[in-house]
Order: structure tokens, then C-alpha cells, then sequence
């Protein structure tokens, strides 16, 4: 099983450090936006991520992770950072990575509000899909290892699972969400005060 | 100094030098920045020429937290090094004490210790406070400052169905990494007493119990209050609160001093847990000098010197560490100081690396260990708790 817990310490810093960086008012709105552009830019880079094949394309974990990790930054900055805003206003209804801007949009109004559960759920929410991200990287430097997908998933997360058809970024991110990011915080999550 | 950290910096010191109106304010008011101090100042003050609502805000942040962030990663001294950027926002702290300091009832209490000396007794007295009216309030206030003294209030005065759950709110921030509260000193100190006072209610028998299901159990837990002890004393070794973070340190070497000489010989060989407990017991006092209150805590420096010439606390003819040391005792309290540093060094290593870490299934364990060995107690007026605000 994948110990998560740097990508974990890279969430809880960014939360502590956006929480000085930005009022109250701005803080909601800017946990929601930096999901959403790890969320479009997974979207983006998947194509990516399908065309890996299971031929040793890196040598080892680590190199693969830092290959993939620059393709994501690559794509970042060449698809996501000048269209995020215009993506987010005239298509928030569309669900990426399964789940849509406009649903984290009430939510957004009430954490502003100084409803600190809501806020906690936008937290949590970040930190959820992060992990998942993180995890759905891991994946394919696992497949570009020479691993076949359902054994993947089995190294990520110690589970066994039934044969799934994993076609997009949405079924990979659910699976790996449940049994990595949930199984995570399930057991090292605390809320920030 | 990595690539990553030279870029930020270079950037950080790029981005002050482009923006116009800091170069004219600068050069306006003719501001000389050689120190960190100086630059931090300048920033402060030009942030207030600003408007809030300008751009140039959130440029003059960014700056500040590449530096914040560049001089905490890149101290020598990583077990004292705060990095100001991730300090978390502790208002909710100040309106407690002062809620707290409301609820005095003018009771006192006390609690006989375990007889010492032949010829007097000792007891801890406790002043009375009813927390029954805030509690609601600071139940889901997830800070382990908050937890710790309600939770101890609530153990002390013998309900312990409040004060377990409490206490098991409060570790969870404690227990692992990354600790949230790493770089705010009184969220960290909240931190480091919670565990102690988990310590003190598992006892030798609770540690031995939990070691059964959770290897390493009491070498993690100790590891820890070492830990998280000399990382709140270095943080601010002159403030009144590191009286008790010193005495605490000095009493838990005393108390399991087989362990932690396990402990400190995997990582430096030849320390002696009597030089450590006669250091830490001195500058508690040193400390207390400070701020002004050492008569209150005079038996902390005879403690110290009783170790230093007899060995122990009881007077004897063994000559003690005045006879066996090449030092004084001066000299043995700065090797102390010195030796605690290198050791807490060495730990905030492992623990970075989540040697140390307990998960939610492993605390819900020691949860249903406490609640079986503490059975609420016939209720008292008041609660009680060892502190004075």
C-alpha cells in the first residue's frame, strides 16, 4: 500500500498557508479554484496518460514520478492557466473528475459566511481530490512500469479488486479515491481549527 | 539550498524590485535593508501605505512567505526554526483564558503525592474552576491547547467520560505528522501536554498494556514528548511557559530513565539521564529568574543541585556528580542544554519521516484501554485544574 503521506503534507501546507495568504472571504473560493485546476488539468493530461503504454517507458518509480509530474506542471501551464476562469464561468456545470463547479458553489456562499463546517467540508474536499490526483499519478507510472491496471490499483491501495474497464479519467479517479484518498484520511485526517 | 528554493528567492527579490511604488518609498524614505528584521519591518510598513484592496497585497504577502518559508527551511537549527507562513491564526485561544478566568469558584483542592521524604509530605493543589457552562462552545474547537486543559480539568476531577474523549480529541493532532500546529507555539505546547498527560494516565502498566497491540508503543510515545517538549522550548526559551516545558522534560527523563537511556544512546553514546533531569531542572529555574517568579518555583533549583552533589534527592556521602564529573555543574547544565538540542534534532528526523505517527484505529485503541481503567468518580462541585489564569 502507497504511503500518501507527502502529498498529504503538501495539501495540509498549501490549506495553512492560503488561510494567512487570503481573507476569509477570499479563502473558500481559492481551496475550490486550486481544486478545480488540478481537476481540469488531470482532464487535460489524460489522453496523456492513456496513450502510456506497459512497456517500460521509465525505468524505475521514482524517475516515473518526476517524468509525470512534469508533464502535469507542462500541462498546467499550457492548457489549464489561461482557461480556467473562462472554463469555470461558462461551463461550471460540467462534471470533471466527478464532480462540477456549480455544485461547490452554495457551499462556497455558506463557508464565506464563517460556517465552519462548510468550510471543513471544502477542506476535506481539497484534500480528497488531491489525494486521489496524486494517486491516479502514481497509477500510470505504475502501468508505464509494465503493470497491468487491476494489479496497479491492488500495489496502490492492498486491495484486490474485480476486473473493471478503466477508460477515463472519472472511473479511475472514483476507484482510487475510495480506496486510497478515503482510506487515508479515514485514518490520519484531523480538521484544521 | 536546493534549485527550487534559489528560484523562489531570486523571483521573490525580482518581483519587490519591479514594483515601482516600493522602489519610491524606498529611496523616499530612505530605508537601508541589511537584516531580515528590516526587511519584514519595511514590508509591514509600506503594506500600510497600501490599499487593502490593491493587488500590490497580495504580491507584498507572497514576498513575505518565500522569505518566511526560505529562512524556516534553510535554519541549522530546524528543531527552533518557525516558518511565520503556516502560523495558524490562535484568537480562538485568547477568548478561552478569558472565558476560563470567568469560571474560578475560590475552591481549592488538593492531591496527596506518593510520600518522598520521612520527615514531610507533599501535595499538588488545584485550584477550582467550573468548565461545565463553556464546554459546548470549545467541544469541536479541534486546538490541543484547549483540549489539553479541559480535558486535565475534567480527568482531575474525576469525570473521566468527558475528559477521555477529550484527551483523545486533542492527541490526534498531537500523534502525527504533519503536525498542523507545528510552527504556532501554543497549539505545539498543547500538543506536547496533551501527550504528557496521556503518560501520566496510562502509567508504566498502560504502556505495557498498549505495547501489546501497537509495537514500540511507549518508545514512540516518549520519543514524542521529548520531542514535541524541546521543539516548544526552543521555539521561545524565555517565555514564562517554558518553566513548565523545562520541569516536564526533567521529570518524564526521571520517571523512565531506563528508557530514554535507550532512547538517547541510539543517538549520541555516553548520555546520562541524571546530567539531562539536573539541566533541565536549572533552567526551569533560570527561566523563572526571567520572568520574575522564582520564589514560586524555588525547589526546581535545589532539585538540580541535589542531583549535581548527591545523586539523587536525598543528601548521602557518595560524593554525587560533584566528584564523578570533569565539569562543574554549570558545565554539566550546558552539555545538558547542549546534548537535549542534539537529541531533539535527531528525533524531528524520524518523526519527519512518520516514525512516529499513530492512525485513528491505534488512538481508538488507547481510547477503549483509558475509559476501561478510569470509571467516573462521584461527582464533585467543581473541576479542577492545576493551573492558574
Amino acid at each position: 500500500m502507497l504511503d500518501l503521506r507527502t502529498p498529504y503534507n503538501e495539501g495540509i501546507n498549501n490549506l495553512l498557508t492560503w488561510r494567512n495568504r487570503y481573507s476569509s472571504l477570499e479563502y473558500p473560493e481559492k481551496i475550490v479554484l486550486n481544486m478545480f485546476y488540478r481537476k481540469y488539468t488531470m482532464d487535460f493530461l489524460w489522453p496523456e496518460i492513456a496513450k502510456i503504454k506497459s512497456n517500460k517507458t521509465w525505468s524505475d518509480f521514482g524517475s516515473g514520478v518526476k517524468e509525470i509530474e512534469e508533464m502535469f506542471s507542462a500541462c498546467a501551464i499550457n492548457k489549464t492557466r489561461n482557461n480556467l476562469e473562462h472554463l469555470l464561468k461558462n461551463d461550471g456545470a460540467r462534471i470533471v473528475g466527478n464532480c462540477s463547479y456549480d455544485s461547490f458553489k452554495q457551499r462556497i456562499s455558506r463557508a464565506k459566511s464563517d460556517n465552519k463546517k462548510e468550510l471543513e467540508e471544502l477542506e476535506y474536499a481539497f484534500l480528497y481530490y488531491l489525494l486521489t490526483d496524486k494517486c491516479v499519478l502514481y497509477f500510470a507510472v505504475l502501468i508505464g512500469l509494465g503493470i497491468k491496471k487491476m494489479d496497479a490499483i491492488s500495489q496502490l491501495s492492498g486491495y484486490i479488486l474485480e476486473e473493471v474497464q478503466i477508460n477515463d479519467y472519472e472511473t479511475i479517479s472514483a476507484i482510487l479515491g475510495q480506496v486510497c484518498a478515503a482510506q487515508y484520511l479515514n485514518q490520519f485526517y484531523s480538521p484544521l481549527p | 539550498m536546493s534549485t527550487t528554493q534559489i528560484e523562489k528567492i531570486t523571483i521573490a527579490i525580482e518581483l519587490l524590485s519591479e514594483v515601482e511604488r516600493f522602489n519610491d518609498f524606498i529611496y523616499g524614505n530612505n530605508i537601508k535593508i541589511t537584516t531580515q528584521n528590516e526587511l519584514f519591518e519595511c514590508l509591514d510598513r509600506f503594506s500600510l501605505t497600501i490599499s487593502p484592496t490593491d493587488i500590490l497585497i497580495n504580491t507584498i504577502s507572497l514576498v513575505r512567505e518565500t522569505f518566511y518559508q526560505y529562512i524556516a527551511q534553510n535554519s541549522t537549527f530546524q528543531i527552533g526554526a518557525i516558518d511565520k507562513s503556516k502560523v495558524i491564526n490562535e484568537q480562538i485561544v485568547v477568548d478561552f483564558k478569558y472565558e476560563i478566568s470567568l469560571q474560578k469558584t475560590n475552591q481549592l483542592f488538593f492531591q496527596k503525592l506518593p510520600r518522598k521524604y520521612k520527615t514531610y509530605s507533599e501535595n499538588i493543589a488545584f485550584m477550582g474552576y467550573d468548565f461545565n457552562p463553556i464546554l459546548p462552545k470549545y467541544i469541536d474547537c479541534n486546538h490541543p491547547y484547549i483540549y489539553d486543559i479541559l480535558s486535565e480539568a475534567y480527568n482531575n476531577g474525576g469525570l473521566y467520560s468527558v475528559g477521555v474523549p477529550l484527551l483523545i480529541k486533542g492527541l490526534k493532532y498531537a500523534l502525527r505528522t504533519p503536525n498542523i500546529y507545528w510552527d504556532s507555539r501554543i497549539g505545539l505546547m498543547g500538543c506536547a501536554f496533551i501527550t504528557y498527560q496521556l503518560q501520566y494516565l496510562l502509567g508504566k502498566n498502560g504502556f505495557d498494556a498498549i505495547s501489546e497491540f501497537i509495537p514500540d508503543f511507549k518508545e514512540k510515545i516518549l520519543s514524542l514528548i521529548f520531542l514535541l517538549l524541546s521543539r516548544a522550548i526552543e521555539m521561545d526559551n524565555n517565555d514564562i511557559h517554558a518553566i513548565d516545558l523545562y520541569n516536564n522534560r526533567a521529570m518524564i527523563i526521571r520517571d523512565y530513565s531506563s528508557e530514554y537511556m535507550i532512547i538517547f544512546n541510539n543517538i549520541m553514546l555516553g548520555i546520562n539521564t541524571d546530567i539531562q533531569y539536573m539541566s533541565d531542572k536549572c533552567l526551569s529555574y533560570d527561566v523563572a529568574v526571567a520572568n520574575g517568579v522564582a520564589e514560586l518555583v524555588e525547589d526546581v533549583y535545589w532539585d538540580s543541585l541535589k542531583m549535581y552533589r548527591n545523586g539523587g534527592d536525598f543528601p548521602n556521602d557518595s560524593g554525587g556528580y560533584l566528584d564523578i564529573e570533569d565539569g562543574t555543574w554549570d558545565d554539566l547544565i550546558n552539555r545538558g542544554k547542549l546534548r537535549s538540542i542534539m537529541i531533539a534534532q535527531d528525533l524531528l528526523g524520524k518523526f519527519k519521516k512518520g516514525q512516529y505517527d499513530f492512525r485513528n484505529d491505534e488512538i481508538s485503541l488507547i481510547k477503549d484501554y483509558l475509559e476501561a481503567k478510569f470509571v467516573d468518580l462521584p461527582q464533585k462541585k467543581t473541576w479542577i485544574n492545576s493551573d492558574c489564569y
